[in-house]
């Protein structure tokens, strides 16, 4: 169960509206790499763990991610607000615009809408927590993209608070593979620890 | 009453953007160490700043409330449901 709070983790107050720069964001939020993606992947790798460190870990940090896509969900209202169908089209928007208008849809850049195809659950705790910990490392390399390819200071403040959460995560995922493999096989190097008993 | 309907009416004030903002770093030190402690659950120092972050969020909530904001929907109070008539926070 979850209480929403009334607050984004971290401001969102973009001056700004810039349609060029929403259309490749909307990645964090739709993409393969995005918040939407983490969230799900993590809340429902959980159910299965083994190790309640794990169960606790996929938990905190599933939630957070919902977090992460209201803050996406944020900057992507406030770079688009109040556009004109003429900035619209000079931004390379119109793609978007045609099917979802103004509307926050969860979207790859490319135009591929969410897929849980880019997510994955294995039902396998070494497995999935080694999954856990390239998504942290390839959000990240996304959020890295989007530095490079925004100038706007707004944004790229959030950005980097963002990026810094998917290295953090990293971090206690690195902990959490550790600890469970430890736990399901203490002498097995070799993290070749099937979660199934059959 | 008066002075709740008042706010409504002109929107967020810079009063509440800053107690709010005191609000996101104490919720977010604690979400931080609450993460860590799930990796690190015997951590004396991080049990230790825990106890204070919960005490310190404690406080800035009760003045967020005081001054008749609300972070969830039980800190709505007054004779309509002002959760509805004040802005979500991607909105300011």
């Amino acid at each position: 169960m979850w209480i929403y709070e009334k607050k984004l983790q971290y401001p969102v107050r973009i001056k700004t509206p810039n349609a060029r720069l929403a259309s490749v964001i909307v990645s964090q939020l739709g993409g393969p790499d995005g918040e939407l993606g983490a969230a799900t992947r993590y809340l429902n790798q959980r159910y299965t763990m083994p190790d309640p460190q794990a169960v606790g870990t996929l938990t905190d940090i599933g939630s957070e991610e919902l977090g992460h896509c209201e803050m996406i969900g944020a900057i992507l209202y406030q770079l688009t607000k109040g556009l004109s169908p003429a900035e619209i089209k000079a931004g390379g928007f119109d793609q978007y615009f045609v099917d979802h208008t103004l509307g926050v849809y969860p979207t790859a850049a490319a135009g591929m809408p969410f897929n849980a195809a880019s997510i994955g659950v294995k039902g396998d705790a070494v497995a999935d927590l080694t999954e856990d910990l390239a998504a942290e490392q390839k959000a990240r390399v996304t959020y890295d993209n989007i530095l490079r390819l925004s100038d706007d200071p707004d944004v790229n403040d959030v950005i980097r608070f963002l990026r810094q959460r998917e290295v953090v995560h990293f971090q206690r995922f690195a902990e959490t593979l550790r600890h469970t493999t430890e736990k399901l096989n203490q002498k097995n190097f070799y993290a070749f620890n099937p979660e199934y008993p059959g | 009453m008066e002075a709740a309907n008042e706010r409504r009416n002109l929107g967020v004030t810079a009063e509440q953007t800053a107690l709010l903002r005191r609000i996101q770093e104490l919720s977010f030190a604690k979400i931080e160490v609450e993460l860590f402690l799930d990796t690190h659950p015997e951590n004396d120092k991080a049990l230790a700043y825990l106890a204070t972050l919960r005490g310190e969020l404690a406080e800035a909530m009760q003045q967020y409330r005081d001054r008749g904001f609300a972070l969830t929907t039980d800190d709505v109070e007054g004779e309509s449901w002002g959760w509805v008539q004040t802005p979500f926070p991607w909105q300011y």
